[in-house]
């Protein structure tokens, strides 16, 4: 399950307006990355409210979505973010 | 009917032929995904939640959902960029030997939207409650502001009227009568601020209004910002006084809080001018004549586009916490509407913001108040003064006796009544208070006239909602004296209701 460790991670996290239930997945998210891809992960927030073509271009019908498209194969994950064990192991990252 | 992809051709047995004809009657949308995180079957819900055809979907990268034992809210992205509400469950099934995802999402979003517009409710409730606590407790404390006024007010008007004293004192006493009234119009004008008022349109002059606000304005404003005033306008307008200043109050506070962070300028100005036809042009709503233009311009944060055009929705705030309601400029836009006016407004970003409220003008001549000076007419009928307060009884006692009237008075309203159920001839005239403890002075009022219905009676009440001059009237009151009562008031109505009530004497 852990990819190559110098592998640069490229994340795209999803959600629909400023909620606190989307505030805590951000902040759910950010944590999970700075505690196993420290350095190496870059993460774009995108509100699909405010930028809906965003979300058409990249293909994302249904929020919250996390979107690793780096490392490749593709890997998306709907639902519950603010569980990190889920999110953990919906993107694959070994613990 | 759903829709089935698999990596071949997917042969169907008739067992799952029939449970895709039944999973097309399922209310709740069904998605199931495979492997890849491709969708590989639709129901008929889903077609309608996502708004797309089986086409757009089966095949289509969906994503992997998250398991678990309870469901979680999310939100579909349609085609039109409009968001459904949800809540979607999902498990691991198997699905022809091979491991897939099913979701099962309800489309949640006519109850989020109800939710939501309760919620909105709520607030709106509240801050109507807080507004009608503080009109509940701007009526008590200015009854108490009224008493206090009425000794100083009456006992100065009398010294100036009756004492032999020095020009220059008599001059020093009437700065205190001046100033003393202007605190009495303040009191007059909160109680009125804080009132419920009906849609009461009369001609009226904009310009006291406006200025008597700022007054108000000012004492909360904070030294950062400067306040330009230019009252020019001399014409008439048909409206409700209370509503105009609600105007006046609604703008300048948006525009203190956009000056909050960084202080500024705040300007007020009040001119007439003609619209002409292609002004009025752009708004079908006005005619070309004669207006009043209110405008309240500040240099604070400005609004971009995007914003000024939901501004006067009702709810719409940019304000965070407590501060917005979102109700201040939907309600001045009612307002203005009312009174078959405009708003209008421009903003820059960084520069600030200007609003124009166009209200039309009237030919008819307004109310003023005009105070004659005269000499205080006299009398010699008996006179029964109840109060409560003894300063204020024996000041009306003192300013009657004076003009030649014999008086009784009493403190309280339960021995009044007493004294005037044995000795109901014996008066000419009440005057009682309003608010009294153990009984009210309607209450007494309508006692005193079940004894004897002929009994003139004058009432005196702070301004506060518990009585109206229509009630007075029914009850049987021949005048309502608002306080603090100024001793020419009180001797004008006294000897007005007296001179009332001896004419239908007379015509018996």
């Amino acid at each position: 399950m852990v990819m190559n460790s110098h592998q640069k991670w490229l994340l795209g996290l999803y959600v629909s307006g400023d909620t606190e239930k989307n505030r805590k997945s951000i902040s759910t998210v950010r944590q999970i990355c700075d505690a196993h891809l420290k350095g190496k992960y870059e993460i774009e927030i995108i509100d699909v409210m405010e930028t809906p073509q965003k979300a058409f271009t990249d293909n994302i019908i249904a929020t919250p979505s996390l979107l690793r498209k780096l490392p490749v194969p593709l890997r998306k994950i709907i639902g519950d973010l603010t569980d990190r064990e889920k999110v953990l192991k919906g993107l694959e990252i070994g613990v | 009917m759903a829709k089935c992809k698999g990596k071949v051709d997917c042969p169907l047995d008739q067992g799952e032929i029939l449970i895709s004809a039944l999973l097309e009657h399922i209310f709740d949308a069904v998605v199931v995904v495979d492997g890849e995180g491709a969708i590989r079957f639709v129901n008929r819900a889903a077609l309608k939640l996502f708004d797309r055809d089986a086409e757009e979907l089966i095949g289509r990268f969906f994503g992997f959902p998250i398991i678990d034992s309870k469901p979680f809210e999310m939100e579909i992205l349609r085609k039109d960029g409009s968001l459904r509400y949800a809540e979607m469950k999902a498990s691991q099934v198997d699905w022809m030997g091979e491991t897939v995802y099913l979701a099962s999402i309800r489309d949640n979003t006519e109850k989020k939207l109800a939710q939501d517009l309760r919620e909105q409710m709520n607030i709106h409730l509240q801050q109507l409650q807080k507004i009608e606590a503080i009109g509940t407790l701007a009526g008590g404390i200015a009854h108490d502001f009224n008493n206090i006024l009425t000794p100083i007010i009456g006992y100065t008007e009398f010294v100036i009227e009756t004492a032999n004293i020095d020009p220059v004192i008599t001059d020093c006493l009437k700065q205190v009568l001046q100033a003393a009234n202007r605190a009495k119009e303040l009191v007059r004008q909160i109680l009125t601020f804080s009132r419920q008022s009906g849609n009461e349109f009369q001609p009226l002059y904009v310009s006291p209004i406006v200025k008597e606000g700022m007054k108000l304005l000012r004492a909360t404003l904070p030294a950062t910002m400067e306040i330009r005033l230019n009252i020019a306008s001399r014409r008439i307008i048909i409206g409700d006084a209370t509503q105009i200043h609600q105007i006046l109050m609604n703008l300048c506070t948006n525009a203190k809080d956009a000056m909050e962070a960084a202080g500024g300028i705040l300007s007020v100005s009040l001119e007439d001018m003609e619209l002409a036809a292609d002004f009025t042009g752009s708004y079908p709503e006005i005619q070309p004549g004669a207006y009043t233009r209110l405008r309240v311009e500040d240099t604070g944060n400005g609004m971009d586009r995007s914003i000024m055009e939901k501004i006067f929705r009702p709810y719409f705030t940019t304000k965070g916490g407590e501060k917005g309601t979102g109700l201040g400029l939907a309600v001045v836009y009612g307002i203005v509407k009312a009174h078959g006016g405009i708003i209008t407004v421009e903003s820059q970003i960084g520069k600030g913001s200007t609003f124009d409220v166009y209200l039309p003008c009237s030919l008819e001549e307004a109310n003023s108040e005009r105070v004659e000076h005269k000499e205080l007419e006299k009398g010699s009928e008996h006179i029964l003064l109840i109060d409560d307060e003894p300063e204020i009884v024996n000041l009306n006692r003192q300013v009657l006796e004076k003009l030649g009237y014999r008086t009784t008075t009493r403190t309280s309203s339960i021995e009044a009544l007493e004294l005037f159920k044995c000795k109901s001839d014996a008066f000419d005239l009440i005057i009682t208070d309003m608010t009294m403890p153990n009984m009210r002075g309607d209450k007494l009022a309508m006692e005193c006239l079940s004894i004897r219905p002929d009994i003139p009676i004058i009432l005196s009440t702070g301004f506060s909602e518990k009585i109206t001059e229509n009630t007075a009237r029914e009850i049987g009151i021949k005048a309502l004296l608002y306080k603090p009562i100024a001793c020419s008031c009180l001797a004008k109505e006294t000897r007005r209701i007296l001179d009332e009530n001896g004419q239908k004497d007379n015509n018996a």
